[in-house]
């Protein structure tokens, strides 16, 4: 399990790191698509196989089949001319490596840990994942009852946001009668000019 | 209280987020950028079902499913306004639609 868990670790990584490197844009979806099927192995490794289920059918399946649509639909396939070597990049970079090593910093240095002499291997320690996972009920029935007992009102107002978002996305959508040509992107853009 | 894979699946959560925040602050592409902050959300998603986990509830994975219902909705939105702005502006580089630059 523990092997499981790094090997799938490295991957998610190694595909986050694409969606944020690749210069074009249907590479990158099709690199945050392994990494969401990578977290949901993740969410699997942790015993939570409804949200497993659930990553894959809303944020692999239905989400980034939306993102896909809009880069075809809308032509945007094109190469972009991004370098990582202004100083802006050097900073974010900074900025960021400087978060992450701060939180593992923080997160490996927990006071239990730290009484127990193991401060700092602590992420690759033994796990204790093996016998936890050995004999679990379904997630599905328990997540369920949460939801509907304890979860009830913000399901309700997960609800009307999903309404709203829906109402949203149609309006936005639209085509507004105001002069724009019928067709849209570089074409449309001569006929203008 | 914490458990060993609970700090394990923590730092991978840190790298997760690292990597999608300098995506956000470096790519010009707007789809891009939306999809880091996707990574950004699956990040801490991670991380809520490890703690969860290792405090024995369940509570964390309700969290996830409601972290889930609002990247849906976000998703939805986000892109009918990129298209929208396609639209107007022929261009989703965002250093073409600074029009409310100061």
């Amino acid at each position: 399990m523990l092997v499981a868990m790094l090997v799938f670790g490295v991957l998610t990584i190694a595909s986050a790191i694409g969606v944020v490197a690749f210069p074009k844009p249907l590479h990158s979806a099709l690199s945050l698509v392994a990494t969401l099927f990578f977290v949901a192995v993740h969410f699997l490794l942790l015993g939570a196989e409804f949200l497993a289920t659930l990553q894959i059918l809303v944020y692999a399946g239905a989400i980034m089949i939306l993102v896909v649509f809009v880069i075809m639909l809308l032509g945007l396939d094109v190469q972009s001319k991004n370098n990582f070597s202004g100083i802006n990049s050097m900073l974010a970079l900074l900025f960021c490596l400087f978060f992450s090593v701060l939180t593992i910093f923080i997160v490996t240095n927990d006071k239990k840990l730290v009484a127990e002499g193991k401060s700092y291997t602590a992420v690759f320690s033994e796990s204790v994942v093996q016998k936890e996972l050995s004999k679990e009920d379904a997630t599905v029935e328990k997540v369920g009852e949460l939801l509907f007992s304890k979860y009830l009102y913000p399901f309700e107002v997960a609800s009307i946001l999903l309404l709203v978002a829906i109402i949203g996305a149609v309006v936005l959508a639209q085509e507004k009668k105001r002069g724009i040509p019928k067709g849209h992107g570089l074409k449309a853009k001569q006929q203008i000019s | 209280m914490v458990s060993d894979y609970v700090t394990f699946y923590l730092a991978l959560s840190a790298v997760l987020f690292g990597i999608g925040a300098f995506g956000v602050l470096v790519r010009k592409n707007s789809i891009i950028v939306f999809m880091c902050i996707e990574l950004m959300l699956n990040a801490v998603n991670i991380s809520l079902v490890a703690v969860s986990k290792g405090l024995g509830l369940l509570d964390g994975q309700v969290y996830v499913f409601f972290v889930m219902a609002v990247a849906a909705a976000e998703a939805a939105v986000g892109l009918a306004i990129i298209m929208s702005v396609f639209r107007t502006h022929y261009s989703i580089n965002l250093e073409d639609v600074g029009g409310l630059k100061g």
